[in-house]
């Protein structure tokens, strides 16, 4: 009897630890470790390195990829909390491509991404829900306002920010740099992207894979 | 001599065919290919690049079907002038 209260005692002290580690992990450790304090703001640069949207639709009867350039954003970011990121990013509609300005004239037309009458393709940071720090690295996990073809949904995404100080090596752009990596799915059915009768599921995947790689630099 | 040309253009049409199954089986035409590449950015990380080459790949749609038909139109013509033609001597 007295061994199993004993127990008991150590099961609940190890619970204690365990839930105050994950609290701690989840808010004040989000904390690059790099010489800027409190709140920076950053904006996208080609200057770093060309930033780049990528996707691709996988449907049973055609893959196809494609690319978005001219990708425009702005971010806040305070390395000794990484979980009050906030910011916006856009992607103009008009300079897709896919390989073939048959399909990419398609692409901007009414039946698909409509460019004329909703140019951008948005995505707003709302919330960071978690995030895990390493060094001059953080892996978020982002909740935003993914806005495609008029229509707002809420999305989460996993991102990955990667922060480099100023140094002689980044002369070309300003401030400290900052790269941010991202990967998730959209479902077209959602943004009310319906194409052609019987095209998106067939020659169009039912959902689109987005990868990211953005690179900014901090602002003074 | 009709019927070796309507021969022909079976052939070919199948070979059209032949050539778009053996080149990646794209529905359209692919006048460009997304090139993928690792390379090191100025992070010092192993990243991959995207980059639109030049390279075309024929479609089913807007490419090898329309040559294909076409080449079948063409030989079924042939072999019908060629029977005619038989019918006629």
């Amino acid at each position: 009897m007295k061994r199993n209260t004993a127990v008991l005692k150590w099961a609940k002290l190890a619970a204690v630890v365990v839930t105050s580690s994950a609290l701690f992990a989840g808010s004040a450790f989000a904390q690059l470790a790099v010489k800027a304090k409190g709140v920076q703001k950053v904006e996208l640069s080609d200057a770093i390195s060309k930033n780049q949207i990528s996707w691709l639709s996988d449907a049973p009867m055609e893959k196809i990829k494609g690319t978005a350039p001219n990708v425009t954003g702005s971010f806040t970011m305070n390395p000794a909390d990484m979980k009050a990121v906030t910011g916006t990013v856009s992607v103009p509609v008009k300079g897709m491509k896919t390989g073939n300005p048959i399909r990419d004239r398609h692409l901007m037309g009414k039946d698909w991404l409509d460019a004329k009458q909703f140019p951008n393709i948005t995505f707003k940071i709302t919330s960071v829900t978690a995030a895990r720090v390493s060094g001059q690295k953080a892996n978020l996990t982002v909740v935003g306002a993914f806005t495609c073809h008029g229509v707002t949904k809420t999305i989460t995404a996993p991102v990955e920010v990667t922060w480099k100080e100023a140094s002689a090596k980044t002369a070309r752009a300003p401030g400290d740099w900052i790269k941010i990596k991202t990967s998730f799915t959209i479902k077209l059915a959602d943004y009310k992207v319906a194409g052609k009768a019987g095209v998106v599921g067939n020659k169009v995947g039912d959902t689109i894979k987005i990868d990211g790689t953005l690179y900014g630099h901090t602002v003074r | 001599m009709k019927k070796t040309v309507a021969i022909i253009c079976f052939v070919l049409a199948a070979g059209v065919l032949g050539y778009w199954a053996m080149d990646g089986q794209h529905m359209a035409n692919q006048f460009k290919t997304l090139k993928v590449t690792t390379v090191e950015d100025p992070f010092g990380e192993d990243e991959k690049k995207k980059v639109w080459v030049e390279e075309f790949h024929l479609g089913l749609m807007d490419g090898a079907l329309p040559a294909a038909l076409g080449l079948m139109g063409l030989g079924a013509a042939f072999l019908f002038f060629e029977h005619r033609s038989r019918r006629k001597a």
